[in-house]
């Protein structure tokens, strides 16, 4: 009976310890930004914008709130857009100037429109690359330009429709995830991180 | 390496801090899944599904771990609850273990199939060959069943000890095989190397455990004392005495009421190790088992060839004389049940007043009632034998017989070994009297694995 509570005591030691020091990040609609090492090229900018910039960003108000700042040089940009994510973009500085040119900014007032392209993440089983497509400041389409492949189709397969779902749905990077897939979730997260910086949304 | 010849016995403070590891390490366990879980994985109730296994099978696996260690035969741990003991918890958390990983198995293919919206059949088989080690976690799975179903009661009655072991040694890898699927794939581990590394070291703690004590130490006291076969000994109807000698076994440690798990180096018992009890104290050059034949290896011990090498691991045991506190001590022994007994006697002190209780169904069923004559002859009065023979109704074993045998059974420390009944009527007796039940001692498992 002792050594009952004893064992008990322990658990519960132990389950709060860990639980105190990492809580699990139930509340937050983010759940890829936990940081997965393996993903080399920006496990650090993901692990910020999920703790400061996410929920303050709201897409509808985005577009006519900076009608000017995506026509101006790209570096510009991180000080140019406050509301939305200061330090995914501040990391990027040197992946926009081949990507900004691509945007056909005809529309000044409406937002950024055209294609972007994220940053390949290298994860477990692959590599993931995100491609938007804006128009008017407006996420209508993404699609993976890279995604593991081979073995490990399950995850694309299973993933891919439903991120881009969730991407479109979000208007940002702001998206669950999808469970099961947690890799290609975690890759496709960190790539549209910087595909939305480069299209200033 | 103990050479030390003196027994240490723990005071229970070093179980308590064993305890209190367990049970951080469950904790630890469960967070490891709640740590690293999201919105998502609650999200729908799939996913919760697919969750709930998860956590399934980390507790299952550490529950299964944990019955490792408690057999690893550590000595601390040996020595402060006893063998008969810890393999009783072994067998009570080993289902829960298998049940839990069972259900993580039913329900992360439920989870899945639910999320994939596809059926369980094909889902069971994306599951298998989309994720790492799969095949060998499924087969570990496997093993793990056979080793459940084998050890059910009624099964377990109706093979012999061999096959039982066998089969219940595939459990080691069971558990190895389905290591890397866990680490590979679950999403506690993967990105999060702090866990990895918990689990992993727990694994090689437990394998490194199970390496030195159950397997390292065995052999090198086995080859150091050079144990062999010296004789056997026909004591009785389908009684048998095996008589080794070796060297310098004083340095074993061992002591009258403890048991080693026997392997004899033979044809027909390499492969299986069985526990007995010593049936009389170790001597320098002499250890002696007796074992009544019940079991297929039982009876074959009477065959054995004198010069016989034989490995032993142990001893093992907390049967010892050294936990009595009284002055007075009531040792019952029930048929073969006696051998433990008949060891223990030697090494009470001068001055401890002991009665010995010897009950058997018939006359000659006494297995070693020369001896224990000749020891109460040479006893100068501290030591008496009661014998009580003939069927369980006319003795009823309860607290007004056992009183009225010995006066100061209220006032004793008992030790019993025997079958099932005896103890549970006896251990029933000493509660009555309102013996303490740190002086009720009672040995199952060395007395002799194969009687139920």
């Amino acid at each position: 009976m002792r050594r009952a509570l004893i064992i008990a005591g322990g658990t519960i030691g132990g389950l709060g310890a860990v639980l105190t020091i990492t809580p699990p990040n139930l509340s937050s609609t983010t759940s890829l930004a936990g940081g997965i090492p393996q993903a080399s090229p920006s496990s650090t900018p993901s692990a910020t914008p999920s703790a400061s910039g996410k929920p303050t960003k709201k897409p509808t108000t985005k577009p006519n709130g900076k009608p000017t700042s995506n026509p101006t040089p790209t570096a510009t940009q991180p000080s140019g857009k406050p509301t939305s994510n200061p330090t995914p973009t501040a990391t990027q500085p040197s992946g926009k100037p081949t990507s900004n040119p691509t945007p056909t900014a005809t529309q000044p007032s409406g937002g950024a429109s055209g294609s972007f392209t994220g940053d390949p993440v290298s994860i477990r089983y692959g590599t993931v690359q995100v491609k938007i497509t804006v128009q008017n400041g407006k996420i209508t389409d993404a699609q993976a330009l890279q995604a593991p492949t081979g073995s490990n189709d399950r995850y694309t397969q299973m993933a891919v429709p439903k991120l881009r779902e969730q991407t479109i749905a979000a208007q940002s990077a702001n998206i669950q995830g999808v469970s099961g897939a947690s890799f290609t979730s975690y890759g496709w997260y960190t790539s549209l991180v910087s595909a939305v910086a480069k299209a200033g949304l | 390496m103990s050479n030390t010849p003196a027994i240490k016995y723990s005071s229970g403070k070093g179980v308590d801090w064993a305890a209190l590891i367990a049970g951080l390490g469950l904790g630890l366990t469960v967070a490891m899944q709640v740590t690293s879980m999201s919105r998502a994985d609650i999200s729908s109730v799939y996913a919760a599904i697919t969750s709930f296994s998860r956590l399934c099978a980390l507790v299952g696996t550490y529950f299964a771990v944990l019955g490792i260690f408690l057999v690893a035969r550590i000595p601390i741990i040996e020595r402060g609850v006893g063998h008969d003991r810890l393999v009783t918890w072994h067998r009570k958390l080993a289902p829960y273990s298998l049940f839990l990983i069972g259900f993580h198995v039913f329900f992360v293919i439920l989870g899945y199939a639910g999320q994939d919206q596809i059926p369980l059949y094909k889902e069971m088989w994306n599951v298998l060959h989309k994720f790492y080690w799969m095949w060998a976690g499924l087969g570990g799975f496997v093993l793990m069943i056979l080793a459940g179903v084998t050890s059910y009661k009624k099964a377990r009655a109706k093979m012999s000890y061999e096959t039982w072991w066998i089969i219940h040694i595939y459990t080691y890898s069971a558990i190895a095989l389905s290591f890397m699927h866990q680490v590979l794939n679950g999403s506690m581990f993967v990105g999060h190397p702090l866990a990895r590394l918990y689990w992993t070291a727990l694994y090689v703690l437990m394998g490194a455990s199970v390496l030195y004590w159950r397997i390292g130490l065995p052999l090198v006291r086995s080859l150091r004392h050079n144990l062999k076969v010296d004789r056997v000994v026909i004591e009785g109807p389908d009684v048998v005495s095996v008589i080794m000698r070796g060297r310098k076994l004083h340095k074993l440690a061992a002591q009258g009421g403890q048991f080693f798990s026997w392997r004899f180096l033979e044809k027909g018992h390499l492969l299986v190790a069985h526990p007995y009890s010593l049936s009389a104290a170790p001597t320098e050059h002499f250890v002696r088992i007796t074992v009544k034949g019940l079991g297929d290896h039982s009876r074959s011990l009477a065959l054995l060839h004198a010069g016989t090498r034989v490995f032993v691991e142990g001893p093992y045991g907390a049967f010892t004389a050294g936990r009595a506190s009284s002055p007075h001590v009531v040792l019952v022994g029930g048929g073969v049940g006696i051998t433990p007994i008949r060891a223990i006697i030697e090494e009470f002190k001068n001055g401890v007043q002991m009665d010995v209780i010897y009950r058997a169904s018939r006359e000659e069923d006494l297995v070693l009632r020369e001896e224990i004559d000749y020891l109460v002859a040479n006893s100068d009065g501290t030591m008496r034998v009661h014998y009580l023979v003939g069927p369980r109704k006319n003795h009823p074993m309860d607290a007004e017989s056992l009183t009225k045998l010995v006066p100061s059974f209220a006032d004793s420390d008992i030790y019993i070994c025997g079958p099932g009944p005896l103890v549970e009527s006896v251990r029933k007796a000493a509660k009555d009297v309102g013996v303490p039940t740190d002086k009720f001692h009672d040995e199952a498992f060395g007395y002799h694995t194969e009687i139920k």
